[in-house]
């Protein structure tokens, strides 16, 4: 973190025009100070190191005390020096400056980073746990469950922040414990009784909640995950459509394709051990007999993308079959994520060159019939969230959810509004004092934020909480 | 290259995009077609399959561009001057025809209208041009042949 200093034996003149013109950008300059770093041992070992920020005025090695106590300010308006001493028995060396000097000083954020440098710094993320107790505590998502995210294109949007830290990590958030409880319950529920709305406003969370719905959906054996991420792509004119005539609405054959693969790819251990309830002809000649597993029946499936519009229904229907059968403990979770997009006209034409309406569409219509209650599983849970991204008006979706009244001259979709009305809505809430504490701590641990942990209270009115824009604020080099 | 009609459009192209290389097709008329074909935004013309290229061809042979519009245009401009109407007159002089100043401007009155209509081209105005010459002078050497 530090910039190059040339070394003269023990003793490391750093001047601050020096430090001014490193790549990291201080929040406070200190001007025309000189910096002694006194440096006992080597870089790694836990020694005594003295820090004396100014020269020479008042440098009393007996008054270190005295130096913490007293004010910022000197009567010439220069910014006072401040010696801090680590003491050889204090290994865990969390020092954290005092409350009020961490705006005014900028030598303090100096000597905290210079003494993270020289500390073994330990970020004790705990695994996850699905109980309140580790409400306000970030936990690491394992590698093996990342890939499945990725799998399902569930971390598209969130590799830019992750890329930040060397594991991506989450916290667990009081709507965390409530998608959490949701899916406890949902052991005997059906989805028709299962379903929800994440909302909220922009960079509150709703994707980040619905990955944690995933992991722990995927930590437990017995869930299929069906995750629907990205769905930009479903209404933006950039995959092949035609008109089915049995269905008697628009299939898109590749997407739908993709979808049943990402299923069969992330579920493949527990499709293995469900079988279908009945035999499918795929084409004259072949056919999948009763009692085949489903990720054989998957695999048959996608290896033709006009066979995986056909059997797209027939899966769902052997889900749900299999939670229904006596003795299993199938459980589903169907996350819809950007349910915004999906509310509003396509950019797909139907012959009369007039935009098609997502419900047109049958898988999107299943969709909503999903989310409706028409069609449910047995046992099983859906979770939808809406997205800010792209930024579109949703006059459905917003009277739907109560957002808005109804408006005579803002059309809305009928078929949009009668599935979502009827949705329970989690309201995204934004972070707590707690949470932000958390998060700092873990921004701060992981060298990323170079702010001093006490400084999470202006961050958090900065932000109002709001979890992207707290990040931003953070993270800011300026 | 594909060629559809006599006209070559590029690989890579959007059909969309594609479909304005032919004379009588602007952007509107090619989304109405590719609505028709239901065609998305983003399908490239070598993913065409031949069920889909010759749709395309069937449809854009049951419309009017290419030659067939020149054509129409040019028997329209003839009709006018035949029929002895301003509009007729005023191609033939090579003048503006929908009331325009000449006093100063109408340069492209005077370069392009014609009975039969020019459109821009690399051979330099003025010029008769090697496809008016060559049979003139043709018939002038059958002659010369037949005298001798």
């Amino acid at each position: 973190m530090l910039p190059n200093v040339r070394s003269t034996s023990n003793v490391l003149n750093v001047r601050t025009g020096l430090l001014g013109k490193s790549k990291f950008a201080w929040r406070h300059r200190v001007c025309n100070c000189t910096y002694k770093l006194e440096q006992t041992k080597y870089r790694n070992s836990n020694g005594i190191q003295e820090f004396s920020t100014f020269q020479p005025l008042n440098k009393n090695e007996n008054d270190k005390e005295q130096y913490r106590e007293s004010g910022n300010l000197r009567s010439n308006g220069k910014k006072e020096s401040r010696s801090i001493e680590y003491d050889e028995s204090n290994k865990t060396n969390k020092k954290s400056p005092r409350q009020g000097q961490g705006s005014s000083n900028g030598s303090i954020v100096l000597d905290e980073l210079i003494s993270h440098d020289d500390q073994h710094v330990k970020e004790n993320h705990k695994t996850m746990h699905w109980s309140p107790k580790t409400e306000g505590k970030m936990y690491e998502i394992p590698n093996p469950l990342l890939e499945k995210l990725d799998a399902l294109g569930a971390i598209e949007k969130q590799k830019k922040s992750f890329s930040f830290f060397s594991n991506p990590v989450l916290l667990h958030r009081e709507v965390t414990t409530k998608l959490y409880n949701i899916l406890q319950r949902s052991k005997d529920v059906g989805s028709e009784k299962g379903r929800y709305v994440l909302d909220g406003s922009d960079g509150s969370g709703r994707s980040i909640s619905l990955l944690q719905a995933e992991i722990f959906a995927f930590s437990h054996p017995n869930y299929v995950v069906l995750g629907l991420h990205n769905c930009e792509r479903w209404v933006d004119s950039s995959s092949a459509y035609a008109y089915n005539p049995s269905s008697k609405s628009w299939v898109q054959p590749e997407l739908t394709k993709e979808f049943l693969t990402s299923v069969m790819n992330v579920n493949s251990k527990i499709l293995r051990t469900l079988s279908t309830s009945k035999n499918y002809e795929l084409v004259p000649g072949k056919s999948i007999v009763a009692g085949t597993d489903l990720h054989t029946f998957l695999r048959k499936v996608t290896s033709n993308p006009e066979l995986s519009v056909k059997f797209y229904q027939p899966f769902m229907q052997e889900l749900d079959a299999a939670t229904k059968k006596p003795g299993s403990s199938v459980n589903v979770l169907f996350i819809i994520d950007n349910l915004s997009i999906l509310s509003v006209p396509t950019k797909y034409k139907n012959p009369e060159n007039r935009n098609l309406s997502p419900c047109d569409f049958y898988f999107i219509k299943s969709l909503y019939e999903y989310l409706s209650g028409a069609r449910s599983f047995h046992r099983g849970t859906v979770f939808a969230a809406t997205s800010s991204q792209p930024r579109i008006k949703t006059p459905s979706l917003d009277v739907a959810l109560g957002k808005a009244n109804f408006d005579p001259y803002v059309p809305i979709n009928n078929s949009v509004y009668e599935s979502v009305k009827s949705v329970k809505v989690i309201p995204m809430e934004p972070y707590s004092v707690n949470e932000s504490l958390s998060v700092m701590e873990h921004l701060v641990n992981s060298n990323v934020c170079l702010e001093p942990v006490q400084s999470h209270l202006q961050n958090h009115v900065l932000s109002g909480g709001n979890p992207r824009l707290f990040f931003d604020t953070c993270t800011r080099l300026t | 290259m594909v060629y559809i009609l006599g006209v070559p459009i590029k690989d890579e192209r959007p059909v969309k995009y594609a479909l304005l290389g032919f004379y009588g097709i602007g952007r509107a008329v090619a989304d109405n077609i590719c609505a028709k074909l239901s065609f998305h935004d983003t399908l490239k013309v070598k993913e065409l399959t031949d069920g889909q290229l010759t749709g395309l061809s069937q449809l854009l042979s049951n419309m009017t561009i290419e030659g067939d519009l020149k054509r129409q245009r040019d028997a329209n401009i003839s009709r006018f001057y035949t029929i002895r109407s301003y509009r007729g007159l005023r191609h033939a002089a090579g003048l503006p025809v929908h009331g325009q100043n000449t006093r100063t401007n109408a340069k492209t009155a005077k370069k392009l209208n014609r009975l039969q209509r020019r459109t821009y081209s690399t051979s330099p105005v003025g010029t008769l041009g090697w496809s008016r010459v060559l049979p003139t002078a043709v018939s002038i050497l059958q002659k010369i042949k037949h005298i001798h």
